[in-house]
């Protein structure tokens, strides 16, 4: 019969139940929002994106014109020079300046606030910028090696660091939002003894299981489109997306991720539990996919962990559909495959699990 | 002879050890209010919710108007209303929008006016669900177990937790689907309500019928009799001519209790020790037998215990 | 005190037998201590390896050949290079694409000859040696990578110059971190401070006002003030456990650092440190009071206390340093009483990285302490489910 109508019936139930949830509605919707926000004003956007990202002091003990304008000329920050030292490191510690160099002769002293783990080698390699300038300028001599940097893109398009960053929030605002709304689902509704009751409905829990998640596909995108709209609005996003690709993206993504939600119910039963440890694999997912700090920089056992979870490939997908990294399109589709086929087994066969008899 | 609607024959389900539900065999005629009453734990749910389809049932079998399938089928539900013990909706889903999501699940479904209107729940139609009172929230959970128009409707405990009032005004509603000619089965652990409802009365204990009949029929087969309940102005020693009456029995503190046949000849025997005892007899109530008694006859175990 | 030690042990029976208040109080910091530190661990060591995909246009001849030399040094067993060598560069750059190399060195056809000029005859007018690095925009380590590669290259121009020129002035530089003093500083100690500091915050954001709010919602407050108990004394209490559950926290955190994760810093257990450590404890734990007060729901609360909990926590510096945010950003920070909590505990492990006396850093927690009291007195009725 009326499958259509038993379909519409239970959309349009817990569509309103789910947008009368305003518990539901802060977490899938305005939850990424504070990510952005958090991130996208630490990593600047492209909103404060000159190229020069650092602004550094320079204070010279034997004042020379000409190493002030080679420094000023080559070095890649802004430079601003320092009449005395005292100035400069008072700068320094304001945080005016990232760094202040001191540079004497034969010594070039790097002073500089600590405090977040890349400081140290970004100084270091810094360190090492200023002293080839300073040193080509003392001595007068020309490089015999010359580099130019190539920036590449896919399509020649060059992405910032944000367009990175943002297709990582994007990735995760949708895991996050696939995997709480079935532990949501199945974990709270049986509990509270509602799937018992739909299940003595001559309906089918196929049509169930399809009406019901549908409804949270559908928050997905809305989530995902108000962190993109959000991100073009405030930060001014270069992303280009390719969006029929990009919804596919989304669709099976959401897909995986109601899978891994299913799982942790099945392993832990209890729905707290379960929700529990949704939070630490989000969290631990975070920082291992490569999407807040580069995974090429973890450890070994770490980036292989990381093969094992869904965020380092959305993450992958994601880019690949906004023009930032480039995989076959066999790939391509062999990823959302076993996205799409391993998410909806598990979520098929627990459906029928939390639905059937005991 | 009215048609079966339901028949259940040996039914079995066990959890481990504990034969919960331990070869039950009854039938439901079409129109007929059928109380399955019994104390937590006799099997009463569990033999419901198989029936339902809720649960697997280890063996034995149940047919349903006339047809007996493997596992219950959707044109079985159909005809089918439900209400489950733990009655959750969706919490943020209106009365009127509750009526209206379960009535959609259905081919045919009543209007969810008519219901409300039924149920007595048009003050309350735009309230969520999560606002409802207990009362209320029993009242939604029966109109939502006759959304389908059904032939046969499960009421599992639908009045535990209630005040008396909300019980009585629910009792009504329930009375009402008789009237519409709907077969009922309620499960209960109140006597009263299983006394004012049912047509026919099954009492479960420990996954077993230990008894079945009309009311009538379960207290005939008890006593005939009544109960002379009395206070005594003193309170130590019972005279011993007393205790030898058969079937004395203290009921609480200086409260005793004797099963009769004749009233009078009964009230006759105890004045004459009074007065040979030199004592008064206080509070004398004279009381027919209830189900209580004979659940206690039965088991030896109060309902409540 | 009988009627103290039952009502005490009543709560703590209760909260201890709850898995979620034990695992985000108690548990989760650890987890993420080990978490960060693992994932970090290889980070400010520096033994990651970029993957450097090289194309040769030509075979080294004469003088060239130092490149040679100096690529063999770079990519050995503990050179920071990985190299492999493709014919093609569209070839290469493809493999870059793909992330299958962070970055890729083209070296064309001509350049062992120009190298060989340019050193030969000053001035030859055949002009520097061209080199082209390709890098993938946007993908941090591939920024890196070819800042690394940018500085090798660098490095051999510094070096043919010195060995033909005998009055070379050399430079040293050196690293002049303001922030530790001259002290060693490591960044497990750095992340155990910001998870000891976030084991409080959840404490004081989730599980102090949403017991409160929810033994309201449920009644228990009701019930319990129809005993003798007196709404102070069971307030008092309930802090008690509260701050509890924060103190065997701590515990935690440091038996872990201390047994599992071998850190011994004697900083961290002086006075003053564990004196900051009670002071920022009873910070927060008044802010959680405050927030149960001024939330009515309990569903408006769970979200209230998420918000609260990222802005003490990302935007309070625990993780990042204040001072590379954004002005606009910055000034939220500058309220934020965890901004000062962790730089007060990072100060006694000798880090600093807020400009500000110590005894300044007081100031801005002081004031949400006293107000947080204040506004939790006048509206404590309310909460504790009495008008």
């Amino acid at each position: 019969m009326s499958k259509s109508k038993q379909f519409k019936t239970i959309f349009k139930a817990f569509a309103i139940e789910s947008l009368r949830n305003k518990l539901e509605v802060f977490f899938t919707i305005f939850f990424p929002l504070i990510f952005l926000v958090i991130f996208g004003a630490l990593y600047g956007g492209n909103t404060f994106d000159d190229t020069p990202d650092m602004r550094i002091g320079v204070y010279l003990t034997e004042y020379s014109a000409e190493l002030e304008s080679a420094l000023k000329e080559n070095l890649p920050y802004y430079v601003n020079v320092y009449d005395d030292l005292d100035s400069m490191n008072k700068a320094v510690k304001d945080g005016d300046i990232t760094a202040g160099v001191a540079i004497s002769e034969k010594k070039i002293s790097i002073l500089y606030v600590e405090g977040d783990m890349q400081k140290n080698s970004e100084m270091s390699m810094m360190g090492n910028i200023v002293e080839n300038v300073v040193e080509k300028s003392v001595n007068n001599f020309t490089d015999v090696i010359e580099v130019t940097e190539i920036p590449e893109g896919i399509d020649g398009k060059v992405a910032s660091d944000f367009d990175y960053l943002l297709s990582g929030i994007i990735s995760i605002s949708m895991l996050s939002a696939g995997m709480f709304s079935v532990i949501n689902l199945f974990g709270r509704y049986k509990k509270t003894g509602v799937l018992s009751r739909i299940s003595v409905t001559p309906i089918n829990p196929s049509t169930f299981l399809l009406s019901s998640t549908l409804v949270r596909l559908l928050m997905s995108y809305i989530s995902v489109f108000i962190v993109i709209l959000v991100s073009f609005v405030m930060f001014n996003a270069q992303l280009e997306f390719q969006w029929i690709l990009f919804i596919i993206v989304v669709l099976t993504s959401t897909i995986a991720m109601m899978g891994y939600g299913i799982l942790l119910l099945l392993i832990f039963k209890k729905p707290e539990s379960a929700e529990t440890a949704g939070s630490i694999l989000m969290t631990f997912m975070m920082f291992i996919s490569g999407i807040f700090f580069p995974e090429n920089m973890l450890p070994e056992a770490m980036k292989i962990v990381a093969y094992f979870f869904p965020l380092k490939y959305t993450g992958l997908l994601i880019r690949y559909t906004t023009g930032m990294a480039d995989i076959s399109l066999g790939t391509f589709i062999l990823i959302n495959v076993i996205f799409a086929v391993g998410g909806i087994g598990l979520v098929a066969l627990t459906s029928k699990k939390f639905l059937s008899t005991t | 002879m009215s048609e079966c609607v339901l028949k259940v024959t040996d039914l079995k389900k066990r959890y481990g050890e504990v034969r919960a539900v331990d070869g039950i065999s009854f039938e439901v005629k079409k129109g007929d209010v059928l109380a399955i009453l019994g104390p937590n734990g006799a099997g009463k749910s569990t033999t419901v919710e198989m029936i339902e389809g809720l649960r697997k049932k280890d063996s034995g079998e149940i047919e349903y108007f006339g047809e007996k399938p493997v596992h219950i089928t959707k044109e079985v539900k159909e005809r089918m209303g439900v209400q489950l013990q733990k009655s959750a909706f969706l919490d943020n889903l209106t009365v009127k929008e509750t009526l209206e999501f379960f009535g959609g699940l259905y081919k045919k479904a009543l209007k969810s006016s008519e219901l409300i209107d039924m149920m007595s729940l048009g003050e309350k139609q735009k309230s969520k669900v999560k606002n409802l009172s207990g009362g209320q929230l029993q009242r939604l959970a029966v109109a939502v177990s006759i959304v389908n128009d059904p032939d046969i409707v499960f009421l599992d405990e639908p009045t535990t937790g209630l005040d008396p009032q909300a019980r009585r005004m629910l009792w009504e509603k329930i009375e009402n689907l008789k009237v519409q000619g709907k077969t009922v089965i309620i499960t209960t652990h109140y006597m009263e309500e299983a006394e004012v409802l049912a047509d026919e009365i099954i009492i479960f204990d420990h996954g077993k019928i230990i008894a079945r009949g009309t009311l009538q029929e379960l207290l005939d087969s008890v006593s005939k009799g009544k109960y002379v309940e009395f206070s005594l102005d003193k309170v130590d020693g019972i005279p011993e001519e007393l205790k030898k009456i058969e079937g004395f029995k203290e009921i609480e503190k200086n409260r005793y209790s004797l099963p009769t046949e004749d009233v009078e000849k009964t009230l006759s025997i105890i004045f004459n020790i009074s007065h040979k005892e030199n004592f008064y007899i206080e509070n004398i109530t004279i009381r027919k037998m209830n189900l209580e008694d004979v659940f206690l006859v039965l088991t030896g175990r109060s309902l409540r215990d | 005190m009988k009627k103290f030690f039952s009502f005490f042990t009543g709560l703590i029976k209760n909260d201890f037998r709850d898995f979620q208040t034990i695992f985000w109080a108690v548990i989760f910091p650890v987890v993420l201590f080990i978490i960060f530190s693992s994932i970090f661990g290889g980070f400010s060591e520096g033994d990651f390896k970029v993957r450097v995909g090289l194309v040769k246009e030509e075979e080294f001849t004469g003088l060239g050949a130092i490149l040679d030399t100096v690529l063999t040094q770079v990519s050995g067993e503990n050179g920071p290079l990985i190299i492999t060598e493709y014919d093609d560069v569209d070839e290469a750059v493809a493999q870059l694409r793909r992330d299958k190399q962070d970055v890729v060195l083209q070296i064309p056809d001509g350049t062992s000859a120009k190298i060989t000029s340019e050193i030969m005859i000053k001035n030859s007018q055949v002009g520097a040696a061209n080199l082209n690095v390709y890098y993938f925009g946007g993908n941090q380590f591939s920024e890196i990578s070819r800042d690394i590669v940018v500085q090798i290259m660098n490095g051999v121009n510094t070096e043919i110059e010195k060995r033909q020129n005998n009055d070379f002035q050399d430079y040293a530089t050196q690293l002049d971190p303001v922030s530790s003093e001259g002290q060693s500083f490591s960044y497990d100690v750095y992340y155990l401070l910001s998870v000891l500091l976030m084991s409080y915050i959840i404490v004081s954001v989730f599980n102090m006002p949403m017991g409160l709010l929810e033994a309201k919602e449920k009644g228990t407050n009701k019930k319990i003030f129809s005993t003798p108990i007196s709404p102070l004394f069971y307030f008092s209490t309930y802090l008690l456990k509260t701050a509890l559950v924060g103190v065997l926290s701590t515990a935690v955190v440091y038996l872990y650092a201390g047994f599992i994760s071998g850190i011994n810093d004697p900083r961290l257990y002086s006075p003053q440190f564990i004196g900051v450590l009670l002071f920022s404890l009873a910070v927060m734990l008044s802010i959680g009071m405050m927030m149960a007060v001024l939330v009515k729901k309990f569903t408006t609360l769970i979200g209230v206390s998420q918000i609260a909990n990222y802005l003490f926590m990302f935007l309070g510096g625990l993780w990042f340093p204040v001072i590379s945010f954004p002005w606009a950003i910055r000034w939220i920070t500058y309220v934020l009483p965890t901004t000062y909590l962790i730089e007060m505990m990072r100060r006694l492990i000798g880090l600093t990285t807020l400009q500000m006396d110590f005894s300044g850093l007081f100031l801005v927690p002081l004031i949400w302490l006293i107000g947080s009291i204040v506004i939790f007195f006048i509206k404590f009725k309310r909460v504790m489910g009495y008008e």
